[in-house]
């Protein structure tokens, strides 16, 4: 086939220009650190990218619900463990105590006194506030203080707070404090405490009577109490442990996803070895085409004749 | 005697082909010259009993090389090249536009659920809501930029296929003209001139990467005629025809490209006939290619505001009262067609936005009879019912639609239900406790969050055509990759037939500078063998007068 001097400039030209073009498009790709530069480099890739991030996003939304919640639920755990310590060593002894018939009336006072002091504390634990200043016993009302400091009596809301704290997965954060204090059958606890207390410092003639009345009454209502706040307590400790687990699996799920995401747009460490490798096949390429022309050109019989 | 009148003969000859090559020579870098050749023929003779004596060399004529076939093939590939050019130029820009993977629509609607589980842990808390609610800003503003960007996109298509239409029409002309001189030179030497020829070769090739063009040629005397692919004339000898843009009577955001004739008939040249060249990439990508993104990204835009709104008003705000709208969008408009005779418009308002479709419809009132006075065709071409209400308004697709006047028979409306909402999304709450966390209106529980679980549960929830946003955002940004991926591909084959076609014409019709030297050589020897023989006759010639 004939050749024709334009023909093969014009050749030369476009091999430079190509090679050119090529060279470039390897830098771009280092500068980003990645092939995928527009979906139309790789439309499959570029899809299941924008997926990943999306699940990315959602572990954080449920990293951030799971801390709350660990947070939350670590201070209720140290608030019931108070209150545990409280009822099953400090208030049944001194319950027992009471019921003993042939304590004076100064004893009896100086016990009444004891018992004032488990309560106060007793609803000191019951209005604990989380770090960030919200009534852990509150329910929905977490303005609001549970229990009033005299009257022992509930102020707080009637629904427990919920998150989802994984996909499809809800879970109780926090307890009613009338949950574990307050039972139909068996009345308010402190109410029943604040019963005892004048109980003890009545001196009348059928206190005695009225005393062995209200100390049963007493026995049953701290029975219940246990009873529920070892349920609040077990599944605090449940939920605390679950809590853990999911943030586990959810950190290897993150970093499953990751590299999914950089394997996607060819940003991970086996992408860059080939950018690196493309980058000096395509300056070879150039190179040879520069060559190639500095050869050509020269061939000509105006430079031999 | 005739010895110097066969070597003057030769070297005339010798100069005119030396000037045949020397112009080889010093135009061979125009791509669109075509290299031409001296042809000699023999200038007769007398025959004689006692031989044949020939009269010398004449110059019989100059040849254009040239091959019809391989142009007719050049053509045609520049205009598949113009078609796939026009179309990627655009489509390109709209790649670019989603390769940005970490602020886009769908990681911005992502990171507002991360603000919300923020707001769930502690609803009475103001940073995270002042958080929510600066996210609500940001997914409005991403909405915007994506929508300027598509719309200067279109405008800017506009003005490229203007430009389009102003060259083909430019081309026409010179060539029309061309053809004037060309016949007029045929008229007066009977030869063709190889530059005018080439000239219009290179028009041909320009006006057929603008739009495919059939050819139609007289090799011997030039004339020439060109019509569209469909037949409709564009150059016919010395007069040519236009081609306008002009916009749609229905909308005139839309253009449709027109065919003016002599008699001033204007005939518009539906898609289906414009099918090559750069002007049937641009019409493709302007009526198919952005109005489908658009629509896709103002659709996400509506089921967004939708939902947030639906699930806002369910609840209650911080002050216990009920939660109102977050975000605010446009209504439909219902675009009067210019040919309508009432100027009556139509009010349109979404009725049921979960219903919304993304087609587009043309109403157009009949008053056929009172159950049915309104025909509504969709964009696909088929024809829907609706549902007519007692104070004459219409129902359909989730759009209510009620005309604010009297409308005559043959009136036409276009809706686009979608357009706009992107643009114009704006957030209406101004202070973040409007957004409404509880499920009650009770204020003493401050941390009731069971609406912003409601909330939450759109991250997964099936909004649009039966697909979460992500899955939908992903499925557009796959999409318009995938289209972008096949032109590039389709550029990179017709780049290797086109370069490959034009090799073949080079070598053809092309120049090269060896070959002539070659031929500067041999006619100056011939200039010199001829230049030796006259001073041979000359000689002869004085020997004879010498004679004494």
């Amino acid at each position: 086939m004939r050749c024709s001097t334009l023909a093969m400039y014009q050749q030369n030209v476009n091999n430079i220009s190509n090679a050119m073009a090529g060279v470039n498009h390897s830098h771009h790709q280092l500068t980003e650190g990645k092939k995928l530069l527009t979906p139309s480099d790789n439309p499959a890739n570029a899809s299941q990218a924008l997926s990943c991030m999306h699940t990315l996003t959602g572990i954080k939304q449920y990293d951030i619900a799971r801390e709350y919640a660990s947070n939350t639920l670590g201070y209720e755990d140290s608030a019931l463990n108070g209150m545990s310590g409280l009822l099953t060593n400090n208030l049944i002894e001194k319950i027992v105590a009471a019921g003993n018939g042939t304590y004076s009336t100064e004893k009896k006072t100086i016990l009444a006194n004891e018992l004032q002091n488990i309560r106060d504390s007793l609803i000191n634990l019951a209005n604990s506030k989380n770090s960030h200043g919200r009534y852990i016993f509150s329910g929905y009302k977490t303005l609001s203080q549970p229990f009033s400091s005299v009257e022992g009596s509930y102020h707080g809301g009637n629904q427990a707070i919920t998150q989802w704290i994984d996909d499809g997965l809800e879970m109780q954060i926090s307890h009613l404090g009338s949950e574990i204090f307050i039972s139909e059958k068996h009345g308010n606890l402190f109410e029943r405490l604040s019963d005892t207390v004048a109980a003890l410092k009545d001196d009348a003639e059928d206190a005695r009577e009225t005393l062995s009345l209200v100390l049963q009454q007493m026995n049953q209502s701290i029975n219940y109490s246990m009873d529920s706040l070892g349920k609040v307590q077990t599944s605090v400790g449940t939920n605390l442990q679950m809590l853990e687990r999911l943030g586990f699996n959810s950190d290897q799920n993150a970093i499953l996803v990751i590299k999914n995401y950089q394997e996607n747009i060819g940003s991970d460490d086996k992408s860059k070895i080939q950018l690196h490798s493309e980058l000096f096949i395509t300056e070879q390429a150039l190179q040879s085409s520069m060559l190639l022309f500095k050869s050509m050109k020269d061939i000509s019989l105006f430079n031999m004749i | 005697m005739n010895l110097i009148y066969m070597a003057k003969n030769g070297m005339h000859a010798a100069q005119s082909a030396l000037n045949v090559v020397v112009n080889n020579t010093n135009n061979f870098s125009i791509p669109e010259y075509h290299r031409q050749d001296i042809v000699f023929g023999e200038a007769g003779g007398k025959t004689t009993p006692y031989g044949f004596f020939g009269y010398g060399v004449q110059v019989d004529t100059v040849q254009r090389a040239n091959d019809n076939y391989l142009n007719h093939r050049i053509r045609d590939a520049e205009s598949e090249r113009g078609a796939i050019k026009g179309r990627l130029q655009q489509m390109s820009q709209i790649d670019n536009l989603f390769a940005d993977d970490t602020h886009n629509i769908s990681s911005e609607f992502s990171k507002i659920f991360v603000a919300l589980q923020k707001m769930s842990n502690d609803p009475v808390s103001l940073p995270p809501r002042e958080e929510t609610l600066a996210q609500f800003h940001v997914l409005c503003d991403t909405f915007h930029r994506n929508s300027k960007t598509l719309d200067s996109l279109l405008h800017e298509s506009h003005g490229k296929l203007r430009q389009v239409v102003d060259e083909i029409n430019s081309s026409s002309q010179q060539i029309a003209t061309l053809n004037v001189e060309i016949e007029k030179v045929y008229a007066n030497t009977r030869s063709l001139p190889a530059d005018l020829l080439d000239k219009r070769d290179a028009l041909l090739d320009k006006l057929s990467s603008q739009t495919g063009i059939r050819v139609h040629e007289n090799a011997v005397t030039g004339c020439m005629s060109i019509t569209l692919n469909n037949g409709l004339t564009l150059v016919n000898r010395d007069s040519s025809n236009r081609l306008a843009m002009v916009p749609t009577a229905d909308n005139p955001d839309r253009f449709e490209i027109h065919h003016l004739d002599a008699a001033d008939n204007s005939i518009p040249l539906t898609a289906k006939k414009i099918v090559t060249g750069e002007l049937a990439g641009l019409l493709k990508f302007c009526q198919q290619d952005l109005p489908s993104v658009s629509r896709s990204v103002n659709q996400q835009a509506l089921s967004i505001a939708h939902e947030f709104n639906t699930v806002n008003k369910l609840g209650f705000t911080s002050d216990g009262q009920q939660g109102r709208q977050i975000f605010d969008y446009p209504q439909p408009v219902a675009l009067i067609n210019d040919n309508n005779i009432s100027q009556t418009k139509l009010d349109v308002y979404y009725e049921n936005i979960s219903n919304v479709t993304s087609l587009e419809y043309e109403l157009t009132y009949i008053n056929r009879d009172e159950n049915s006075p309104w025909r509504i065709m969709t964009s696909d071409g088929v024809e829907i019912d609706a549902h007519i209400q007692a104070g004459g308004e219409i129902l359909f697709d989730g759009l209510k639609v009620s005309p604010a006047g009297i409308v005559q028979a043959g009136d036409k409306f276009r809706i686009n239900p979608l357009a706009g909402v992107a643009k114009n999304i704006t957030v209406a709450i101004t202070d973040c406790r409007e957004i409404a966390a509880s499920s009650s209106e009770n204020i003493e529980e401050q941390s009731n969050n069971e609406n912003i679980r409601e909330f939450l549960i759109l991250k997964g929830k099936k909004i649009i055509s039966g697909s979460t946003l992500s899955e939908n955002y992903a499925s557009l940004v796959g999409t318009t990759g995938t289209n972008t991926k096949q032109l590039v591909m389709n550029e990179h084959t017709n780049k290797s037939v086109c370069e490959s076609l034009s090799a073949q014409k080079q070598s053809v019709v092309g120049v090269n500078i060896n070959e002539e030297y070659v031929s500067v050589i041999m006619f100056t020897q011939y200039y010199q063998a001829n230049a030796q023989v006259m001073k041979s006759a000359i000689t002869l010639f004085d020997t004879l007068l010498n004679i004494r």
